[in-house]
This record gives C-alpha cells, sequence and structure tokens, in this order.
C-alpha cells in the first residue's frame, strides 16, 4: 500500500511518501521554495520530491492523506466560546472562518480529484500521536498529542499498543497551551508559530515570579487542564478574527515590541514563569497517563513537543524510563503521521519505526562538484571528511556540515549543520558574530557520540533528534561550554554509527584530536532562513558570511 | 489566509453574511441558536461561497507547472535520482 501524507494550506506545509507500512522520503515545503514556514502553501514541491524519490507517480499511489478535518473544525469551534460571542458581535467572523476552511477543504478535494487519488482526511491530533508512538520503537505506550490546537481538541492523551492507538482523555477547544505559549511569545514581541523557541531560551535568564498569573490562566484537572482563554487570547494567536482585546495587557502591560536583548527585569520572568506553568501541566498530564496505563514509555509530539525544556523535564519525571519525541514534532510531522495513522487503519499493521531522521534530498559528488564549478568557489577533493573535518574544528575552525540526505524537522541533526569546537567558550560569541547573527543570550546545542553519553549527560535517556534540554555533568559543562545554556542544560544530540555513520566518525576523530567529544552544531541557515537544501544553497551561505570552511559531499571549500 | 480571497464568490459572500448578521446579531434565545445553528451547518455543509473553477483553475495550473514530471506518462526520473546519490 501507497500513501502519501500531506501537511499545508495553514502553515508549515511538508509532504511524506509511505510505501508497506515504511517511510520513504519526506521534506518540509519551506526547504524547497525557500520561504520559512510557507505559510499559506500546498507542499507541491515537496510531493514532487517524494514521487521521484520513490520512482513512483500518483497513479501508483493508493491513497492522500491529509492533516486536517476541516469540516469537523468548522462544526466544533462555532458553539465555543468566547468564539459564539465574537461571531454575535462580528459575524463577517463568521463568514471568513467558513470561507478559509471551505476553501482548504475545496482546494485539497479539487488536488486529489485532479491528480485522480483517493483522498482520506486524518484527524490532526491523531497524526500527532501517529507521528509520537508509530514512529518510535516502542510497542507500547504512552502518547501525549499537545498542541495550539486540532479540529475541536487542543491536546490528546492516549495509549499506543502494536498498530492501535486509543484515546484516553482529551482536552476540548479553546482551552489551549499551545495557544497560550504562542500568545506569550507574540505579546513579549517575537513572532507566534516561529519565536516560541527564543522564548523558551529565555525563560532560562528569569525566575518563576508570576506563577500567581499563570496558575490563574491554566489549572490542572483529573481530564487534563482548562484555561481562561480570554486571559491570553489576541489578535495574534486567533488572527482569522477582528477587534479581539489583548487578554495578556491586563497582566503585564503594553505589548512588546521585538528588542534583541529582552532581558529587561520583567520580559524573562514572564517568559519563565510561561515556561514554568507548561512545564508543570506537562508533568501533570504525564501523571495522568501513567495513572491509567502504569507503563513506562511515553511518546509525545505536537507543537508543544518541540519544547525542549519542557521535554527535558519530562524526561526525568519519575515514571519515565523511555521517552520519545520525533524529530518532527510539529505540524510538518503530521504528513507522516497522517500516512502512518492511514496505513494502520487500513491494514491493521503497525508501520516501521523511523531509524533515522534523514529522508530528504541528497545530491551526489557530481552534483556538488557541478555547482562548486558553476560559482567559482576555490573548493579541492577531500578523501577523508571526517578526518580533515575534524582536524579544522580542532583548529577552531567553524564549518558548514553538508552531507547525505536532508534531515526532518526544524533542528539540523548532523546532514545540514554548522558546526564549531564547543570546548571553547568564547565559540558561541565567534558563530553568532560571524556567520548565524543569532541574538547572543539563545543557546547552540551539542551533538555527542553515543559511546560517551554518560561522560556529559547523567541520563540515559536516548536524545538523537535534539528534542530535549538534558542536565549536564561536571564534564559536560567544561567541554560543550559553547553549547550549553545559562541553566547548564544542553539540548543535546546523541549520535550513533547506525543513524549517521559520517558524522559519528566526524565526532570521533574530533574527540580523539581534542579529548572532548562532542561538536557544537546549529542549523545551516542565517536568521529568517529556512535551512539550507541544495548545495547551491549551502555555497551561497558559504559566500554570504564567515564561515571558514564548507565540507560538502567529498569536498572542501575553503576561503 | 487573506491571499485565498481569491476563490470566493462574491455574490455568495454578501447573501450569506446578511443572513449571519440577521441570525447571530441578536441576543439569541434557545430557538434562535438552533436556527442559527441550522444556517451555519448548511454553509458549513457546501462549498457555496468557494468559486471552484477558481480552484481548479489553480490546482491545475500548479500541477501541471510543479508536477509534471510525476503525473502520468514517460518519464525516467527515477532512473536520474538513483544516479545522483552520494555514494
Amino acid at each position: 500500500m501507497i500513501i502519501l501524507g500531506i501537511a499545508g494550506l495553514f502553515h508549515d506545509a511538508a509532504a511524506a511518501l509511505v510505501r508497506d507500512g515504511e517511510l520513504i522520503a519526506y521534506v518540509e515545503e519551506e526547504r524547497l521554495i525557500r520561504q520559512k514556514h510557507a505559510h499559506g502553501k500546498f507542499p507541491y514541491q515537496a510531493i514532487r520530491f517524494c514521487l521521484q524519490q520513490a520512482g513512483l507517480r500518483f497513479h501508483d499511489l493508493d491513497a492522500l492523506a491529509f492533516y486536517y478535518d476541516c469540516s469537523r473544525s468548522l462544526v466544533c469551534d462555532w458553539k465555543v466560546e468566547p468564539f459564539f460571542s465574537h461571531f454575535q458581535r462580528h459575524p463577517r467572523d463568521l463568514l471568513g472562518y467558513i470561507e478559509n476552511l471551505q476553501m482548504i477543504r475545496s482546494y485539497v478535494e479539487m488536488f486529489a480529484k485532479t491528480v485522480g487519488v483517493r483522498l482520506e482526511v486524518v484527524d490532526h491530533h491523531d497524526c500527532h500521536l501517529a507521528t509520537a508512538f508509530l514512529c518510535s520503537p516502542f510497542e507500547k505506550a504512552n502518547i501525549l498529542s499537545l498542541d495550539a490546537r486540532g479540529e475541536a481538541v487542543t491536546a490528546v492523551l492516549a495509549k499506543g499498543e502494536g498498530a492501535q492507538i486509543t484515546h484516553l482523555a482529551e482536552v476540548p477547544m479553546p482551552h489551549s497551551l499551545g495557544m497560550l505559549y504562542s500568545a506569550v511569545t507574540h505579546f513579549l514581541g517575537f513572532p507566534f508559530l516561529d519565536g516560541e523557541g527564543s522564548v523558551m531560551g529565555l525563560a532560562s535568564y528569569g525566575e518563576d515570579r508570576f506563577a500567581d498569573v499563570f496558575d490563574h490562566i491554566v489549572t490542572p484537572t483529573p481530564d487534563g487542564f482548562v484555561t481562561q482563554p480570554r486571559e491570553y487570547w489576541s489578535q495574534a494567536t486567533v488572527s482569522w478574527l477582528s477587534q479581539v482585546p489583548n487578554g495578556l495587557s491586563r497582566f503585564f502591560g503594553q505589548p512588546r515590541t521585538y528588542r534583541r536583548n529582552p532581558i529587561n527585569g520583567t520580559d524573562e520572568h514572564i517568559a519563565a514563569s510561561l515556561q514554568a506553568v507548561t512545564e508543570r501541566i506537562g508533568v501533570h498530564l504525564f501523571d495522568l497517563l501513567f495513572a491509567q496505563t502504569g507503563w513506562h514509555d511515553f511518546c509525545l509530539a505536537g507543537g508543544v513537543g518541540l519544547n525542549a525544556k519542557m521535554n527535558g523535564e519530562l524526561a526525568a519525571h519519575p515514571a519515565v524510563q523511555r521517552l520519545y519525541v520525533p524529530p518532527a514534532a510539529n505540524d510538518p510531522g503530521c504528513a507522516i503521521g497522517a500516512a502512518f495513522a492511514l496505513y494502520a487503519r487500513e491494514t491493521g499493521k503497525r508501520p516501521s519505526p523511523l531509524p533515522h531522521a534523514y529522508f530528504g534530498p541528497e545530491w551526489s559528488n557530481q552534483d556538488i562538484k557541478a555547482a562548486l564549478e558553476e560559482t567559482g568557489v576555490s573548493y579541492a577533493a577531500c578523501s577523508d571528511v571526517t578526518t580533515r573535518g575534524a582536524e579544522l574544528l580542532a583548529d577552531g575552525n567553524i564549518l558548514g556540515w553538508f552531507q547525505g540526505r536532508m534531515e526532518m524537522g526544524p533542528r539540523a541533526l548532523g546532514n545540514r549543520s554548522i558546526l564549531a569546537n564547543p570546548g571553547d567558550a568564547a565559540m558561541k560569541d565567534r558563530v553568532n558574530n560571524r556567520v548565524k547573527h543569532r541574538e547572543d543570550w539563545r543557546p547552540f546545542g551539542p551533538s555527542v557520540v553515543v559511546e560517551q553519553r554518560e561522560r556529559y549527560f547523567p541520563t540515559s535517556i536516548s536524545a538523537p533528534f535534539m528534542t530535549m534540554a538534558l542536565p549536564t555533568t561536571p564534564a559536560g559543562r567544561r567541554d560543550l561550554s559553547a553549547a550549553m545554556h545559562v541553566d547548564a542544560t544542553a539540548r543535546a544530540q546523541v549520535v550513533t554509527h547506525e543513524a549517521n555513520p559520517r558524522y559519528h566518525a566526524l565526532i570521533t576523530e574530533f574527540g580523539k584530536l581534542t579529548g572532548i567529544h562532542g561538536v557544537l552544531n546549529t542549523s545551516f541557515n542565517l536568521k529568517g532562513d529556512p535551512i539550507v537544501n541544495t548545495p547551491h544553497d549551502a555555497i551561497a551561505m558559504f559566500q554570504r558570511t564567515a564561515l571558514d570552511h564548507l565540507v560538502i559531499g567529498d569536498f572542501l571549500v575553503s576561503r | 489566509m487573506q491571499e485565498n480571497g481569491r476563490f470566493l464568490d462574491d455574490a455568495q459572500r454578501a447573501a450569506a453574511l446578511r443572513a449571519l448578521e440577521d441570525e447571530f446579531a441578536t441576543t439569541l434565545t434557545e430557538a434562535q441558536v438552533l436556527q442559527a445553528a441550522r444556517l451555519f451547518f448548511a454553509l458549513m455543509s457546501s462549498s457555496a461561497l468557494v468559486q471552484r473553477d477558481a480552484v481548479r483553475h489553480e490546482v491545475t495550473r500548479h500541477i501541471a507547472d510543479q508536477l509534471a514530471p510525476v503525473l502520468e506518462g514517460e518519464d525516467d526520473h527515477a532512473e536520474e535520482k538513483q544516479e545522483t546519490r552520494i555514494p
């Protein structure tokens, strides 16, 4: 059975090709069209890549699986407060809301009809649950989908066993932890659906001084949690509504405009309190799951599942033996989830767990050489890029590292990465000032080889996708100082030979040279751009920044 | 999603808006809520507000422009792909 999973038309479009339960290809549309988050886009380019990678055409497909049921969303929302009161005051907004969802539904149906493939719609949270559990190696596990919203609910607690996923509890609209996080993100001057990670980073500079405010807004319940939506809704988080007052102003004054340094004695504490309540609710939801199943394996997805700091706390939950957070825990991953969920539903079989995160486009050395020639940069063939790359890193150079198939999700995982020596604390500022131009209070993360994990992190939790901020050991704080956060945690990637042999070999060689068994790893992009995809993208970034070298395929580009 | 306005049928929208204003603008009794619900579900279950020809035109154009190699027909891309993989 061959299924094409599709996410798109809202934000973060993506496509995934699943053949007989095995993921063959996946890519986010933003990487191909070079527009971060691909707002409002349908993933035409991603679909084309997936089909070409699999050597298939549309007539080979058994089904399209789309990740959102617009009809169900409409049925549920209109009667929920504060929507209903708002629609009474502003009928035009109700019309606009109906129009948008009608349009999206019509668009997807028209696409399926035009390419002649059966269309199946999968509920949004069922996609997230499938991405979390069916991609995991666990035979049975607790599952949490925690998002801004789905069609009717914002969070689902579930259990997975074999191919079967069963809902245990749901948090209905409009009570949304994800929407609260986005609302505060926007209030603090960052773009929502993009700046949430910045707010998470900012939180580590503050203290939980506004616990009273956030405990008033969010209350745990025996089924999940409830919120006071009027206290945090704003035009930003429900952008299709007009004239929505900003609820957070009542507590924190006027909404902020973006400042490169937002640490002002207040805003970092707002971020810290938001983060603290997010973690408290996350722990509460894990408590509820464990109380129902008694199982010690947990899976987590949804937009809030990208909150690495919360995930680190959850990994330390006493009931948790293993925690799986997929690399694309957010909406693009629903392309995989939709296809996996449909496969499980129609065949009764479980799809194959993801062995790694590398299912995107790749280029041959021949293609790379052609791009190098075309752009006129100075390059040399390199017979052993791992050894040479490790030597350059050990000498203090900042490398662009471009290898193999592109990784999925928002984190670079060693195939489209910028790398540096993490043992030099000054390296963080060098990478920022010369290459990334990010705010200097935001942390980078380290990639370490699995054989040395315990040296740096006091946990046996597997962390292959940089989705958890883990506490560090004294050796970790010494060897990975440039890739640590101010709170002494690190958003770690633990690298195995099986998942990425070339990257594993690079870090291993670097360890032999320096005694440091990890590298600073940040995504190969400029602030505001998607991660590079093609050799041309990588070479262009090398030319625009002060990267010292670019290791691309089996070639070395130097200045 | 303002860009999606190009898909909408202006006449149908104006009529729908008048009807919604009538049903939703007052303080609703239970019976009026049911009436509003009927209108809402009628609108929701149709695609009357969307100009399907406009959607069809755009989808068809994108498919022709961007997906031609993977439509039915002759194409040897799978073989090309095999040749371009990094060993």
